[in-house]
């Protein structure tokens, strides 16, 4: 066992922690920096800022010395703030999860950036930068042996991951390798999830940012007068290459992205928890306890069904008594996972929620009616401004979105439905993009019914489930168009399902 | 009309107006929610129309609005306060009449909206603690406020609006004094 009273001192962070926070503020600085010096324009205010790089090192210095943290009987008390301090205790109980996050430069000096995560809160209820990696282990053995039983113990670091994953008990749990993801498949994922655009979106504004727009432009000039003397076809011609070339770059740069941020993706259950540890650059460590999960989501766009894969994300929360800030944490588990290796991997993250396989019950019959004519009232709208082009381009643009729409909402009154199954309720939507959300019954919070006045016309109701960690964004167990009476049982089921358990914190 | 679920008959006033009991039945607000809620309804209309005033006496003296539009501006002004107007009379009664509610071992159950009809069911075992709460205006006419915090997130806090003051301390005893296995 490791000597009390080691942890019990207050201990300082890792002394290169004054250099990660003044990489930080250097970090902003450098790629404006670099390419202000690049196009030699001398009179930037990046250039003027780098002064203030020295004392700034002294200031991160002072705060180095003046951030401590230690472990007593059953808290974690941090002290820090250079200025301002302050004193933050934390209940070991609390706890929920340790993540760690390392880029290329933690992972030389052998530190990592601690987010110690509890219930109160979606942020991370404190953040050390950084922390050695044996110290780590130390922490969490630590804190997870504490009367918690969350099950996460002696989890090594990054380094340890691979003894750990041949099967060799690390600890008192052992570890099983659900998935990994190698290179080839975060090339899928690349060219599934396409993220380049939001890259050329970021390097756009930060072109417009440094005032290079106009540069742009000239070049784009320079190479219409190339061309116009090769061929003869001029700027129309530039432009094409340009946006084949654009093209091209694009999905390869998703493809990078993809495969840099997901570097080594791995799922691991130790326990009764899940790790993830991914990426090359920036390496992320995550841990999320089973019994947070609170509902499982599965999205299948076009192009994952091009290529027979699926995503998987949960919401999870958990916490203890301040029920206040109930905190809600998104978190893809499964960026990409094979549709055949999808039940296994469903049932080593959460056995209890069942998604696949489902006796999936239409909506009411008049639903498709109704989505008919509220797709034909928009498509109308829609083509309403083509009036002012000429009538007949607002009669084809009506036609053609007629079509589209109408198209588009008997396929989605096809594609949703929901399911009651022994353990709990699904609930699935979506025609260009599929999603299947389900939770347990010991998951539901509240249950909720309500009716439009058109609703009301169609005597139609809809059941909406609600649950601890939905977020805005996710796909919510929200069934719209169903028989009032339908919606009215189905209330009811769920009320008495949910009376008969309890739901308990994690 | 609002009423019991499952048949046309509103929420008997004597079982209303009777002390509550966990007993499940649908039961109405106390009545004094209507004389609450006009006031409020009342002060919101006046304020609002006083701003009306001020803005339209500008307008009209300093000359921004001339000819037509001022026209329109005044008959605009005027149709929303005898909209105001209107909804402070109709609202507080029509709201009383179509929110019910009932407690019972299953948990709570609450009906209410006058077009948009919605129901919610919060279970006993998911009520994570509660508040009563009475606002100054409340307080006089004996009136508070209960609500309900649950783990969820679009629902995490229920509130009721308009339980007599003893009726709403007593749900809420009952609501959170069961000890249940699901302390962190």
């Amino acid at each position: 066992m490791m000597p009390e009273d080691a942890t019990l001192q207050p201990r300082r962070l890792h002394p290169t922690s004054v250099l990660f926070r003044v990489g930080n503020y250097a970090k902003q600085l450098a790629i404006p920096l670099i390419l202000v010096v690049l196009l030699a324009r001398g009179d930037s205010w990046e250039l003027y800022a780098s002064v203030f790089v020295i004392p700034l090192a002294m200031f991160e210095f002072w705060r180095y010395l003046m951030t401590t943290y230690r472990i007593t009987d059953d808290q974690l008390v941090i002290r820090s703030g250079a200025i301002f301090r302050s004193e933050r205790h934390i209940p070991l109980q609390r706890i929920q999860n340790i993540d760690l996050v390392q880029n290329v430069v933690h992972r030389l000096l052998h530190v990592a950036e601690v987010r110690i995560e509890t219930a109160s809160g979606s942020e991370p209820e404190a953040i050390l930068k950084v922390v050695a990696l044996d110290e780590v282990d130390r922490l969490r053995q630590r804190i997870f042996t504490r009367g918690d039983s969350s099950g996460v113990t002696g989890v090594g670091t990054t380094e340890d991951q691979s003894a750990a994953a041949e099967g060799q008990p690390a600890g008192q749990t052992e570890e099983i390798v659900l998935l990994h993801l190698p290179a080839s498949e975060l090339a899928k994922h690349g060219l599934i999830t396409y993220r380049g655009l939001v890259l050329v979106g970021i390097g756009m504004g930060l072109l417009w940012q440094l005032d290079l727009f106009e540069q742009l432009e000239d070049r784009l000039r320079d190479a219409g007068d190339l061309f116009d003397q090769v061929r003869g076809a001029g700027i129309a011609l530039a432009i094409s290459v340009l946006v084949m070339l654009g093209f091209i770059g694009v999905t390869v740069l998703s493809v990078v992205w993809s495969i840099v941020t997901l570097y080594d993706y791995r799922l691991v259950r130790v326990g009764d928890s899940l790790l993830v540890t991914c990426g090359l650059w920036t390496r992320l460590t995550a841990t999320i306890p089973r019994e947070r999960i609170q509902l499982v989501s599965l999205r299948q766009s076009v192009l994952h069904r091009l290529f027979h894969r699926v995503t998987v994300s949960v919401e999870t929360a958990g916490g203890s008594g301040d029920a206040d800030k109930i905190p809600v944490n998104r978190r893809w588990l499964v960026p990409l996972v094979d549709e055949q290796r999808l039940a296994s991997i469903l049932h080593e993250i959460q056995p209890e929620i069942e998604l696949l396989e489902l006796d999936w019950r239409p909506l009411a019959h008049y639903a498709r009616r109704r989505m008919v004519r509220k797709a034909m009232a928009w498509a109308l709208l829609v083509s309403l401004p083509f009036l002012m082009v000429a009538w007949w381009a607002s009669l084809i643009a009506a036609v053609c979105l007629l079509t589209l729409f109408i198209w588009h909402a008997y396929a989605a009154v096809r594609a949703m439905g929901y399911a009651r199954t022994t353990t709990g309720i699904a609930f699935r939507s979506g025609v260009l993009t599929r999603r299947v959300s389900a939770t347990s019954t010991d998951r539901l919070q509240t249950i909720r019914q309500s009716q439009s006045p058109f609703d009301r016309r169609f005597r139609m109701a809809s059941v909406a489930v609600d649950t601890a960690g939905a977020g805005p964004a996710g796909h919510q167990i929200e069934i719209p168009y169903l028989e009032e009476t339908v919606a009215s049982q189905l209330r009811r089921e769920l009320v008495s399902d949910a009376a008969r358990t309890d739901f308990s914190w994690s | 009309m609002g009423g019991v679920p499952g048949t046309q008959a509103p929420p008997p006033d004597e079982i209303s107006r009777t002390p509550w009991q966990p007993d499940g039945q649908f039961r109405r607000l106390h009545p004094n929610y209507i004389p609450a809620e006009s006031i409020g309804s009342w002060i919101f209309t006046a304020v609002v129309t006083m701003g009306l005033a001020i803005g339209l006496t500008l307008g009209l003296t300093l000359g921004w609005l001339n000819g037509w539009v001022a026209l329109l501006a005044i008959g605009g002004a005027v149709l929303l306060t005898a909209l105001l107007i209107w909804l402070s009379l109709k609202q507080p009664r029509w709201e009383y009449n179509h929110i019910c509610y009932a407690v019972s071992d299953a948990g709570v159950e609450i009906h209410r909206g006058i077009f948009w009809r919605r129901v919610i069911n919060v279970p006993r075992s998911r009520v994570q603690h509660t508040d009563v709460t009475q606002g100054p205006l409340a307080r006089r006419f004996g009136i508070a406020l209960l609500q309900i915090y649950t783990a969820g997130t679009e629902n995490n806090q229920v509130n009721l609006q308009g339980l007599a003051y003893e009726d709403a301390l007593r749900i809420r005893n009952y609501l959170v004094g069961e000890v249940r296995s699901d302390d962190a």
